[in-house]
This record gives structure tokens, sequence and C-alpha cells, in this order.
């Protein structure tokens, strides 16, 4: 099966997307499953409408979705209780844009919130790349702190500077992995694939951001070992240890 | 004819300029700066080698757009070396990295000089009104879009590119200033997919520019970042005005570049 880790639906203020217009991305490009998430609004402050939309996007397509809630850690016990709702709906995990929402990755203000992944056996998508806020070696400080929790950098840990950050953080936590979109030097990726090996790898494509078509075929190119597993079976292990799949 | 809008020649082996190789990847001519690593200061002398080189290359490889870089730490001698490489050598343009560089256009260096609002070069820049490129990635406080806008709307004669507009942190933001600020343009390379689509709805093919980095990662993002553009469904004019027409069109090459040649020398590797 093969499976984007890393996908949205929503109507956002740059770029927008609905269930079907991905659904068709989806099928032009071969993808049997893609893992969303909600936009840039409803990552900020709209959170119970975002995860509200994740679950009902994958109630209408089981066979096609799975969904990571948001909930901006700002909002303190409501968050809590936001996202033991959305986990409660379905959603396999949590997706943290630092940016967005205002933090350092590493804020302990988000540890209330990891507990409640860490219970129900999810993982947390990470947004990389924006200094200050969003960098792989901040991030390493979650993974120490939630070592049962899988941590995915998002973008690779962001742009070409960042990218060694990232395999840093995969010879430390072995929670960890790397998602591969948006890295347009993508024989970079060879070596570190090569060393960590695919099981620390995971297809993403960022959609409507990226194009999935294209982010799919850069990969494919490559050739690089272990590809089952970057193109879906190290996400369906983490949905499968979540019991969403 | 596409013309690839962001490409590095340094005489450091980084980024030696292969003739064959470009057009074997689909490339007619490209817009090319030393920029990164070989420019950060190290030597005047190394900077007028490189811009030496380019001048080269243009002459044997009649596809190369040469774009004079200095570092503004020069003062005086850098306005001189940029006055050089445009009214001596005839180059097009001229092209900064601060990033790389390490230097910020207003902020870093309290000696006025060296700072480039104040610089001498912005004085040759702004007489020669030539197109100049900034690289404008990831860290805004180096050369972000609005600081690029900025250098704009100071420089309104002069078309200013943002090299990678902002990567995949800032697109917006450099979408949003371009739509200000008219002699702004969006230079594509290692922006989304779905970025470069906006730029295009919101400023207009004619403000959209395809660069690749060749050849960074052995050339490989070239195939890549023309898929990209190619996967947006423009219609035919606008992908030829974002694959190479704004270039041409802002006359960066010499008569006659950009027309295949039967043997391309390639450049001599150190």
């Amino acid at each position: 099966m093969i499976i984007d880790a890393h996908c949205h639906v929503g109507q956002g203020r740059w770029v927008s997307q609905t269930a079907e217009e991905l659904l068709r991305q989806m099928d032009t490009a071969r993808v049997d499953m893609a893992v969303i998430c909600p936009v840039d609004r409803q990552i900020a402050v709209d959170n119970r409408e975002g995860n509200d939309a994740m679950i009902a996007a994958c109630r209408a397509h089981p066979d096609r979705f799975r969904g990571l809630a948001v909930a901006n850690p700002w909002y303190g016990e409501r968050a809590e209780k936001e996202l033991k709702r959305a986990l409660a709906g379905g959603l396999a995990g949590l997706k943290v844009h630092s940016a967005r929402q205002g933090h350092y990755v590493n804020d302990e203000i988000l540890d209330p919130l990891l507990r409640l992944v860490d219970v129900v056996g999810g993982f947390v998508y990470l947004h990389m790349g924006t200094p200050e806020v969003a960098m792989p070696l901040e991030a390493i400080d979650l993974a120490y702190r939630f070592p049962s929790v899988s941590f995915i950098l998002g973008h690779c840990g962001g742009v070409d500077v960042h990218w060694p950050l990232s395999w840093e953080v995969l010879e430390t936590c072995p929670n960890t992995l790397v998602e591969t979109s948006h890295v347009a030097f993508t024989g970079y990726f060879e070596e570190p694939v090569r060393r960590f090996g695919g099981s620390r790898f995971l297809f993403g494509s960022d959609s409507p951001v990226g194009a999935m078509e294209v982010e799919k075929w850069k990969l494919e190119r490559l050739d690089l070992p272990g590809s089952e597993d970057i193109f879906g079976g190290n996400a369906e292990r983490l949905l499968k240890g979540r019991g969403v799949l | 004819m596409i013309i690839d809008g962001h490409v590095h020649v340094t005489l450091d082996g980084w980024a030696a300029f292969d003739a064959e190789k470009a057009h074997s990847l689909g490339l007619d001519a490209c817009l090319c700066y030393s920029g990164a690593w070989a420019d950060t200061g190290v030597s005047m002398e190394l900077a007028r080698a490189q811009n030496d080189n380019l001048a080269r290359l243009r002459s044997e490889t009649g596809m190369v757009a040469p774009f004079g870089t200095v570092h503004p730490i020069w003062g005086e001698a850098a306005a001189q070396e940029m006055e050089r490489c445009i009214r001596t050598l005839g180059f097009p343009g001229a092209a900064f990295n601060p990033h790389q560089a390490g230097y910020m256009l207003v902020r870093q260096h309290y000696n006025l000089k060296s700072n480039l609002f104040h610089s001498p070069i912005f004085e040759v820049l702004r007489d020669t009104r030539a197109p100049v490129v900034f690289d404008c990635d990831y860290l805004a406080d180096y050369s972000s879009p609005a600081q690029l806008g900025e250098m704009a709307r100071r420089l309104p004669d002069n078309p200013i590119i943002m090299g990678h507009s902002g990567w995949n942190a800032m697109w917006p933001m450099a979408i949003e200033v371009a739509a200000r600020t008219d002699n702004l343009f969006f230079e594509t390379a290692s922006v989304p997919t779905g970025g470069i689509k906006l730029a295009v709805q919101r400023l207009g093919a004619d403000r959209v520019i395809f660069g690749s980095d060749f050849p960074c990662d052995n050339g490989h993002t070239v195939a890549y970042e023309l898929r990209k553009i190619r996967s947006l469904g423009l219609t035919p004019a606008d992908e030829a005005l974002v694959l190479g027409g704004n270039l041409w069109r802002m006359g960066i090459l010499s008569e006659g570049d950009g027309r295949r040649r039967p043997a391309m020398p390639r450049q001599a590797r150190r």
C-alpha cells in the first residue's frame, strides 16, 4: 500500500483542497491512502472545526484517509479536551505547527498534549524548517522526553542547511522519522537512507502545497533501498500502532 | 527556449559549469553567478577570477548570462569590480547571496559603505539599471522577501529577482510583497509547486521565473524543478514566459546566445 504521510484538506488562506480534489490527486499519482491534517487557520485557532473536518473526511472515505488532530497548546486545558475528543473520534495522532501555533517546538507547553498521544499509541507530525521555532535539533528534546512516541520531522527538517540536522536526530533518537516533501536536492537522500535504513523515512507531499505526483516521482527515480517502507510500510506501522488501520 | 534563472558557477570545485550536461537536461541558457561559499569574502581576487570565468564561459558556450558577484564588505573596491562587470565586461546583471556570504542587507555592518542600501555598489546598480538577483531563502534576517521589497522600491528601475522566493517557509511573504512591488520577480527554485501556482495566479506569469539551482545535487534538481512547472497546467504562452520568456525580455542574453552549438566545451575542472 502506498501512503502519502502528509496532506492537507480544507480551505486555507494560501492553499485549499477538498477531500474530493485530494482523492483525484491520489488516483493520478497512484497513492492508496493519505494522512490528512487541517489547514492554516484551523491549525492556529479553529482547532475544533479542523478536527471535525478530518473526522468527517476519514469516515466518508475510510479506505483512503487517516487523519491527524490539531490543538494549539496555548488553549491549555481546552486544548487537552479538544485533543482527547479528536483522538476518540478516530484521529491517529497530533500535528504540531509551532510556527503557526506560536511556541518553540520543544516548549514544555506541549507536554500535556504529547502525554495524551502517548497514552493512545499515536504519533506526532512536526512542521519543520522555520528558524527559531521549528528546527530539528530543537525537536530532539521532544523525542528524549517522550521516547515511546514516534515523531515525524516534516519536510526533512526544512531546507538544505537543515537536512543534516535531521540526520543527527535520526542518529540519536530511534523514535524519529523524516518526511520528504519539498526536498529539491533528492540525491541528498541516498546516503542517509543507506545509513539509517528506509524504516526512518516517509514519503509525503504536503499536498496541495506540494504536487503529489511530482513529490512521488522524485523519490521513485532514486531507486532507494527500503522504498516499500518509505512509500507506505512505515506509515502503515504507525497507523497500526495507533489501532486505526 | 528554456532559460534557467538560478545557476551557480564557482572555481572552487563546488559548481563547475558543464554546458553539455546543461543541454542534456533541457536548458538552452542559464543565468549564472558564483554565489554561495566562494564569494564569502575570502578574497577580492577570487571574486574577480570568478567573474572573469563567467565572461569566458559566456563567449565559449553561448548559453551563459553572467551576473557579477562581489562582497559588499569590500566597499569602494566592490563597487569598482561591479562596475567592471557591467560596464567593461558587459554583464547583464548582478547577483548577491547574503545568507551564504554572511552579510545582512542592512543591519550587520556599522560601516555604511558595506551596508548594501548605502554602499557604493548601490549607486552602480541604480545607475546601470541592471537586473539584480538576491538569494532569498529561509533566514529572514539576511534577505527576506520584505527586505527585497524595500530594495526594489529603492531601485525602481532595476528588475529585482528573488532567488528561491523565500523557499518553502516564506514563499507566501514573497507573493504578497511582489504583488505590491512591480519590479520584484518571483524565482521558483525550491518553492513548493502550490506556491508557484499561486504566484502565477496572483502576480501573473510575466513575474515568475523558472530556476533550478543547477548544478546542485549533480544536476538532479533540473528535472524536478521543470516537472513542477509543467505540472501547473499553464497555458503554453504562460509556461513559455516562466521558462525563459521573462528573462529573455529582460535582455540578459547576448545576440545569438541560447542557440545550441554543435560542440560545447566543458569548463576546465581544477
